[in-house]
């Protein structure tokens, strides 16, 4: 992936997750930022894929303000762990996709759940389980419209 | 870059990432030199996106407003007419009793005069981790940390941090949230806990005494001890009862405010300003509807003073 085509993405995920913060569900839901950064896992090298999860985790940790660096890290770790998996299985298609889309949906939250927990900070009533699978089902989605969005910008001989 | 490479890289940015994070757990959630700076930077783009979605819902409302507006000419004009013998009637009144406050040595009948009203900007995350929204009133404002938000009378968080035009606000149901509060009649006293705890969003208010006489729906206003919230502002009402010992009770509280559907806030002075003394009954505080009915001359348009 070039890195014309990771900025336009980041860009594009942000303004989704402005647009976002106007519902609060939407907030909840929608995390374009995170299925950006899954895409470049599942598309690219794992130096690219540390730096778009780095990226990516580091904007909305800027965005959303409050305990520095939890975006990034759960952003991080589910780029390095997605680009490892590619490494031994073809992920790049529809289908592997979507479902890595969906788990890291679900992994990522997780990850932030066991975050909050290792540094006794209090994380509240787990979301009910129609949240996390509202959630699975939009950044499933987004995804895959994102990864169109990111064969085009590559151009046909990708 | 090699595997190797690849796997130390991400090891170390894994570790600057922990200890970034254990670096603030000992500090408080009103601001730090990151937070202020991550403020600074997302506010224009906040503000922007602000303005932008209400130019659009105002030109799409002006819209739907004029296809029927021939239809509604003549209602109005009698109406506006009604409306201003009305306003004469009452800016008489008000006049009438400004004097005769003045003439008692009362304060203003506003509860709150010091007061921003300000419109919600986004939501910056509402998981169960963190409430937080974003205002567009800032410090160019006057809206400084520590302002407490409101919401139709009642307490919806604080502010902990200000940019220029933006301010970030605390919901009092975030889980890092805990509100010094009272019974209304005076009963009991606690600390509520955030955390949003189940769909109903009930916050648990723990130790209560049993012999203390409580029952489902009453109401709990600010106690002030915090001296973060100003005494006497509505938090919510009581929906469930638990004995959580042979002692005592675990009380489970609603807010009296809908986290999902804020839009907007009066901000006002922290505990130190302006006392404020808004007369609470079980049901809604009684001054409530009548925030914003100060007279035009002290805020503009969109509120601000």
């Amino acid at each position: 992936m070039r890195g014309r085509t990771l900025a336009i993405l980041l860009l594009v995920a942000l303004l989704l997750r402005i647009a976002c913060g106007l519902s609060s569900l939407l907030t909840v839901v929608f995390d374009p930022l995170l299925v950006v950064a899954v895409l470049v896992a599942v598309l690219n090298k794992p130096g690219q894929t540390l730096l778009a999860g780095l990226l990516s985790g580091g904007l909305k940790d800027l965005w959303t303000g409050g305990w520095y660096g939890q975006y990034s890290f759960t952003h991080l770790v589910v780029s390095f762990v997605i680009s490892k998996v590619g490494g031994l299985v073809d992920l790049a298609r529809p289908f592997p996709v979507a479902a890595v889309l969906a788990v890291s949906t679900v992994a990522e939250r997780g990850l932030r759940y066991a975050l909050a927990v290792a540094f006794d900070r209090s994380v509240g009533e787990m979301q009910s389980p129609v949240i996390w699978i509202l959630a699975i089902i939009a950044n499933t989605i987004l995804g895959l419209a994102l990864r169109r969005l990111a064969q085009r910008l590559e151009g046909p001989s990708r | 870059m090699t595997g190797r490479q690849v796997n130390a890289l991400f090891l170390a940015l894994a570790l600057g990432l922990l200890a970034l994070m254990a670096a603030q757990v000992q500090q408080s959630a009103e601001g730090t030199v990151l937070g202020h700076a991550a403020r600074a930077v997302t506010s224009p783009v906040v503000t922007s996106v602000s303005w932008l979605s209400r130019t659009v819902s105002r030109v799409f409302h002006g819209y739907l407003y004029f296809v029927g507006v021939e239809k509604e000419r003549s209602r109005l004009v009698r109406r506006v007419a009604r409306m201003e013998a009305e306003q004469a009637r009452i800016g008489e009144v008000y006049r009438e009793n400004r004097r005769l406050r003045s003439l008692l040595g009362l304060r203003s009948s506003a509860a709150f005069p010091r007061g921003v009203f300000a419109r919600v900007a986004t939501y910056l995350d509402s998981g169960p981790a963190r409430q937080a929204i974003l205002v567009n009133r800032g410090r160019r404002h006057g809206v400084e940390p520590g302002w407490v938000a409101l919401s139709h009378g009642a307490v919806v968080g604080r502010v902990v941090d200000s940019a220029g035009s933006t301010a970030e606000v605390l919901l009092v149901i975030d889980p890092d949230s805990g509100t010094a509060v009272r019974h209304v009649d005076g009963r009991f006293a606690g600390v509520l806990r955030g955390g949003n705890h189940g769909p109903a969003a009930l916050l648990p208010l723990e130790y209560v005494p049993r012999d203390v006489p409580v029952a489902v729906g009453d109401t709990l206003v600010t106690s002030g001890l915090d001296l973060v919230y100003p005494p006497g502002l509505l938090i919510g009402h009581i929906r469930e009862l638990a004995a959580d010992s042979p002692l005592t009770w675990t009380i489970w509280v609603q807010v009296a405010f809908e986290p999902a559907e804020l839009e907007e806030l009066l901000l006002i002075p922290p505990f130190g300003g302006e006392p404020p003394s808004v007369p609470v009954t079980h049901g809604a505080p009684v001054d409530a509807p009548a925030l914003g009915a100060e007279p035009p001359a002290e805020t503009d348009e969109e509120g601000a003073p």
